[in-house]
């Protein structure tokens, strides 16, 4: 069984944006319950990692970014702790390193929120 | 007739006159080339502060359809300019993490909120913040762009 579980982001939209379905077909609310969650619920249950990559994506809004990745602490219940041992974001290229900050910072909002 | 030794000399003379040239021309272009990108940079600053206020202060008259563009154009932008995160890094030297942090915060507050959804609603907060971020990386880079006196 392969220790990480891979998700990339440009799979499911290159233009992902919005929180809900009122915002389009591929917001934050649909990738988080579709693709993320299952993923790291897997992930914690059998050890592995989630690895998600932002490859391939032209480019995100922090909306899309804060109902996606804060929404599992906000929503789903998860800890920023459980998540920082579950989740692995790959920027994919080195400027969307401001991205996987943005990530990290809205999971960490959501949990002292 | 002159010795042999007069000769060696002119001719070491002129390759260390051409290495010098050469290294002095290299320097130079290459401080042109970071002062060149300092501008560019400026430059589309200036186009994401006229989105940013398009975008966050939106006119009465502005038509839903064009405020949701100007929403893709500052997207777009603050993509584009990504480029110089990297770019930056060699530029700034030490001054790099302070840059860092006002780019992350641009993008999060330009970025923010409710953002191309639904429910946005222009803000005055959002609109002074990502200003704020903007005035001190020009800041920043004009500090650095002083610096390179020889290639202003």
């Amino acid at each position: 069984m392969e220790n990480q579980i891979m998700i990339a982001v440009a799979d499911y939209s290159k233009y992902p944006s919005g929180r809900d379905d009122h915002d389009g077909s591929f917001n934050g609310e649909k990738f988080r319950k579709t693709i993320l969650l299952p993923a790291v619920i897997k992930a914690k249950e059998t050890g592995q990692k989630v690895t998600v990559t932002l490859q391939g994506v032209l480019s995100f809004g922090s909306s899309f970014l804060e109902e996606s990745f804060g929404g599992l602490v906000r929503c789903e219940g998860f800890s920023a702790e459980e998540l920082e041992t579950i989740l692995n974001v790959d920027p994919g290229r080195p400027n969307f390193s401001r991205h996987v900050q943005s990530i990290w910072k809205h999971i960490e909002s959501a949990s002292k929120a | 007739m002159p010795a042999i030794h007069s000769y060696l000399s002119a001719v070491l003379a002129v390759i260390v006159g051409t290495v010098m040239a050469f290294i002095y021309t290299s320097y130079v272009n290459h401080r042109t080339n970071q002062n060149d990108i300092i501008k560019d940079y400026l430059a589309d600053l200036q186009k994401i502060e006229d989105l940013c206020r398009m975008y966050w202060l939106p006119l009465n008259g502005d038509l839903p359809l064009q405020h949701s563009n100007i929403g893709h154009e500052l997207r777009a932008k603050l993509e584009a300019t990504s480029v110089y995160y990297t770019l930056s890094q060699n530029i700034l030297g030490h001054s790099f993490a302070q840059f860092k942090e006002l780019d992350q915060k641009l993008f999060d507050l330009a970025t923010g909120g409710d953002f191309q959804t639904k429910r946005f609603e222009p803000c005055v907060e959002t609109y002074a913040g990502c200003i704020e971020a903007i005035s001190e990386i020009r800041n920043l880079l004009r500090t650095k762009r002083n610096t390179m006196f020889w290639s202003r």
